[in-house]
């Protein structure tokens, strides 16, 4: 017990002190319970420094480092199978239960919460805050850098004219205002019907409304293609496919843009394709 | 003099048929009236609007609602038990089980039609099943017995296939199932709704006379040249036709067909076949004032159909117990 202690307490100073120290005496290891963290994870971490990312991270649908995913340990966002593993440090978005973040707490975890990037500066303050806990403050400025460079190259060469756009999700569900996905639209020369009609955050888009606001073309960003529910059929709503003239979807998948990250820049890239 | 008056009835649930209608036509969340077509400026947005979004939508309330209407008279009239009803003695739940084993699971991509015919399907076994428990001539209880547990059994089996279901939005649809909706609907809805429906409603034409004669008794009506087999098998058919058609569409719509035969009973003088008509209109009326309703409602997510249906339905219901257990003493 106290030998853990120690251990813990000295790789928490190891972390304070990482300024001082070369990288490769760095051993913090690293637990993400959510998909989010993982891929952050997953972009700055050293490999021996990945201890477990969630089952998620290995979903191509909804990952986009489902490939470098696949050679690490994986969780299903549960405390107890985090006990054997015994990481320096535990990563995940506020989105976990509380439930679950009592007990990690309970059981001795030094627990690091990250608030869901709403924004591209959110992104980079993330990239930065994961970067710093995992002593990849290079790795981190470099990945920033990267970002940012190829977001003005695409975002300058872009000649937005007005076209209005509409991300629309299964029950009608978009993003207006306030959301990652409803900043990459609108970075992306698009002006944002959600936004227009004034939904603030993720929110429902009613049929009429949408019909009204006669959109120019969709963005859809189909989660779980080829299953079947009803929320699903709206998007084949003959009313939904008549409004944009008949005019095919944009898709972006979902895994360049549920997570704030280095991936967001493909999605810029596609929506301005798409425009 | 009592035909006048049945007649007068009739026209009377048309009218008010009609005009929630019109009303209905009328409502919805973008600013879009039937005038608007003919003078707009934005008038492919307002066709798309009424033709596409609102047309289906009392459409299918209103036929959805009839069926919930009609099938509830026929079943009391056949079991002879003012509590049977689609909802009650889980031939609505019953059709929800088939239609959703054929939605998530995908079959319906093979054909459309092939969701109506899973809610019939199980609309049909949940009936003979409950018609099997609890036997002829069973006790008020008895039938509303079997209903409880089939009933219990098929929403389970809906919970359990969504939660299964591959569909990540499955789960969050079990309310749809079991409380219905009818927002969000088209007229490719409409059109599937329609095929089982119209069946159902022509098998009942020309069954009045054999619900009238059962009245005073099975062996009486067979005496009186009823076939009663035959009757049954027609009856439970077109209950399953109508039944399985309206809740693939909307889901298990509650209460309709409990409360409307029994507030028209008395204004056709107890006679099951005229009762029939009678109650298909006020069905229709009942879900469409209910749909007007959920419009009417603050906006935010929408409130369940069938929540409006319980909250008139289920102290309905409750009075109804207290009547017959008066009976009874």
């Amino acid at each position: 017990m106290l030998q853990r202690f120690l251990s813990r307490s000295l790789s928490l100073i190891a972390v304070q002190c990482l300024c001082l120290m070369p990288a490769t005496a760095d051993t913090v290891r690293v637990a993400s319970l959510n998909l989010c963290t993982d891929q952050l994870v997953l972009t700055l971490a050293d490999p021996e420094q990945i201890g477990s990312v969630t089952f998620l991270s290995q979903h191509r649908e909804s990952s986009f480092m489902a490939e470098q995913a696949l050679k690490y340990h994986v969780n299903h966002g549960q405390a107890e199978e985090l006990i054997v593993l015994q990481p320096d440090l535990v990563v995940t978005l506020t989105y976990t239960p509380p439930t679950t973040l009592r007990l990690l707490k309970h059981l001795g975890f030094e627990v690091e919460l990250f608030s869901p990037a709403n924004t591209f500066t959110e992104v980079t303050a993330n990239i930065r805050r994961m970067a710093t806990l995992l002593g990849q403050q290079a790795r981190g400025e470099k990945t920033i850098q990267l970002m940012q460079a190829e977001l003005k190259l695409l975002t300058t060469a872009a000649k937005p004219d007005g076209r209005r756009g509409l991300l629309y999700e299964p029950n009608g569900y978009t993003a207006g205002e306030q959301t990652l996905r409803g900043e990459l639209i609108r970075l992306s020369g698009w002006r944002n019907i959600a936004q227009e009609v004034g939904i603030k955050g993720v929110g429902v888009i009613n049929l009429e409304t949408l019909i009204l606001a006669s959109p120019d073309r969709l963005i859809l960003s189909p989660y779980a293609p080829g299953t079947q529910s009803l929320g699903q059929r709206i998007l084949a709503h003959p009313a939904v496919h008549a409004v944009t003239s008949g005019q095919t979807p944009l898709i972006i998948p979902p895994r360049l843009w549920m997570c704030g990250g280095p991936m967001n820049v493909e999605a810029v890239a596609r929506l301005i394709d798409g425009l | 003099m009592a035909s006048r008056r049945y007649s007068g009835l009739i026209s009377a649930l048309i009218l008010l048929v009609l005009l929630l209608m019109l009303i209905s036509m009328n409502l919805g969340s973008g600013p879009v009236s039937l005038i608007d077509l003919l003078h707009s400026a934005d008038a492919a947005a307002v066709q798309l609007i009424l033709v596409e979004i609102r047309l289906p939508r009392t459409l299918i309330a209103a036929i959805a609602g009839a069926s919930f209407g009609i099938c509830g008279a026929v079943m009391q009239g056949l079991l002879r038990n003012p509590l049977a009803s689609p909802g009650l003695i889980g031939s609505s739940s019953g059709a929800a089980l088939g239609a959703v084993l054929v939605l998530y699971l995908g079959l319906s991509q093979i054909n459309w039609l092939l969701l109506p015919a899973g809610g019939m399907l199980g609309a049909l076994v949940a009936l003979v099943l409950v018609y099997l428990l609890a036997g002829r001539d069973a006790s008020v209880v008895t039938i509303v017995l079997a209903g409880v547990a089939i009933n219990a059994l098929a929403i389970s089996l809906v919970s359990l296939i969504l939660n299964l279901a591959p569909s990540p939005y499955a789960v969050q649809e079990i309310v749809l199932w079991t409380l219905g909706s009818v927002s969000n609907l088209s007229l490719n809805d409409l059109w599937l709704l329609l095929l089982p429906t119209v069946l159902g409603w022509l098998l009942l034409i020309g069954t009045g006379r054999g619900l009238d004669l059962l009245t005073l008794g099975e062996d009486t009506a067979h005496s009186m040249g009823i076939d009663l087999f035959a009757l049954r098998a027609r009856l439970f058919v077109a209950v399953a036709l109508c039944i399985g058609g309206a809740v693939s569409i909307t889901g298990a719509i509650g209460f309709i067909g409990l409360v409307v035969p029994h507030l028209l009973r008395p204004l056709v003088h107890y006679q099951p076949g005229r009762l029939l008509p009678a109650s298909a209109l006020g069905g229709a009326a009942m879900l469409l004032a209910a749909d007007i309703v959920v419009r009417l409602m603050p906006p935010g997510p929408e409130i369940k159909i069938g929540v409006l249906t319980a909250i008139v339905g289920a102290p309905f219901f409750l009075f109804l117990i207290l009547k017959t257990r008066r009976w009874q003493i």
